[in-house]
């Protein structure tokens, strides 16, 4: 995978974490709109990309994982790391848990009852404030500490 | 301009010919990151401003985060009796010495072979600490400890040649969260420890080689442990307090 980096990456984390945020953004937005909508398209294209969201979390959970102990911490940046850290596996496994649920009622039709489109439409965007945790943390490891940065 | 002052909030009962200093290297690390090329960032407080704002006191540097650098200087009997206390073994166990080493002060402790631990007095929660240690003619193990309650409760960074081993004592009972190995050399080396939440790592010259996750532990004291006989210097001890942000 390493012979895919561009030769200024650190490592392939970065290239992966915007999956996650893009494709979890769209599906809830996509979900907001199927409430309003009801078109067996949209619905399709919302489970896709809430599946391909948690596929995306568990890259980045993956090369996250190896990327810490790869790159140079400064000691008072370490907290945000671990938390950082800790966000990432909270979202990966939330992302995961959703995505399987969200498929089995698809599968059993089950999400084309209205009070529970609404309640899974709000997880959803719960799942949109842990991915903006996550990104915070991580964006400050970089911009405010450099971490990463050759 | 480095800040120098007085050791004042981990001495006791000691006089200015016996004191060791501890430097707030914020600074310095801006120095360094210039040197590298870094701008500093926009708004950045530096632990000099800090502690104008704080009414220059050590203890509230720390408190918001700052870093703290331990060297030592004059006697190392009375340095080590002032800026530490021993949780195992005394000072005769180690014959702590002050010598000027390329124009450095150093703490050189030649160990007899009884275990000892010497913590600073200061308790502490989230913490990273690197210690500049060179191993003369040492054989055993040297950790770095912190969370330390007594010789029973403590967790560790320890390494013995190549090895590295990270891991806590809980009541007497040893568990390892990580153990590696590092190239090791005879020079002076840096070893590093982090504890951030339920994070845990040890650093050899700024590389990770240890990195193991357990349970937060309460706040303790933080030093040095020699399982070993023979001789060790230390240059410096630098202590940063781990803060959310």
């Amino acid at each position: 995978m390493d012979i895919l980096l561009p030769e200024w990456a650190p490592n392939i984390h970065p290239m992966l974490i915007h999956f996650p945020i893009v494709l979890w953004l769209v599906a809830v937005l996509a979900d907001l709109v199927s409430l309003f909508l009801a078109k067996s398209w949209l619905k399709n294209m919302t489970i896709t990309l809430y599946m391909l969201g948690a596929l995306g979390a568990f890259a980045a959970y993956l090369s996250g994982s190896e990327a810490i102990d790869m790159v140079s911490v400064p000691m008072q940046a370490e907290l945000t790391a671990s938390n950082h850290s800790d966000w990432g596996h909270y979202t990966f496994y939330f992302f995961t848990a959703y995505a399987i649920v969200r498929l089995f009622l698809f599968w059993k039709q089950w999400d084309k009852k209205k009070w529970l489109a609404i309640m899974l439409f709000i997880l959803g965007a719960v799942g949109i404030g842990m991915v903006a945790q996550t990104a915070d943390l991580g964006g400050k490891l970089v911009y405010k500490y450099g971490v990463g940065i050759k | 301009m480095v800040a120098a002052v007085a050791f004042t909030s981990c001495t006791q009962n000691k006089n200015s010919d016996n004191e060791s200093k501890e430097v707030d290297s914020t600074e310095m690390m801006e120095k360094n990151h210039h040197e590298e090329g870094e701008a500093p960032e926009h708004g950045e407080v530096s632990g000099e401003e800090r502690a104008h704002e704080h009414g220059s006191h050590d203890e509230m540097i720390m408190e918001m985060g700052g870093n703290k650098t331990w060297i030592p200087s004059g006697s190392g009997a009375e340095l080590i009796q002032s800026d530490f206390h021993f949780i195992s073994g005394s000072a005769e166990n180690i014959k702590p010495e002050v010598k000027q080493v390329n124009g450095s002060a150093v703490l050189e402790l030649n160990a007899d072979g009884t275990p000892v631990a010497f913590v600073f007095h200061n308790q502490y929660d989230n913490i990273g600490m690197i210690a500049a240690l060179k191993k003369l003619d040492f054989l055993g193990t040297i950790s770095v400890i912190h969370h330390a309650k007594d010789l029973s409760n403590y967790e560790f960074v320890s390494i013995d040649g190549s090895n590295m081993k990270l891991g806590r004592v809980v009541n007497g009972k040893e568990e390892v969260f990580d153990e590696s190995e590092f190239a090791a050399n005879s020079d002076w080396m840096s070893l590093k420890v982090t504890a951030a939440g339920t994070h845990y790592k040890g650093y050899m010259d700024d590389k990770n080689i240890t990195h193991g996750h357990g349970d937060k532990m309460e706040k303790g004291f933080v030093g040095i442990m020699l399982e070993g006989k023979g001789k060790v210097q230390i240059k410096s001890i630098e202590i940063a307090v781990l803060e959310n942000e």
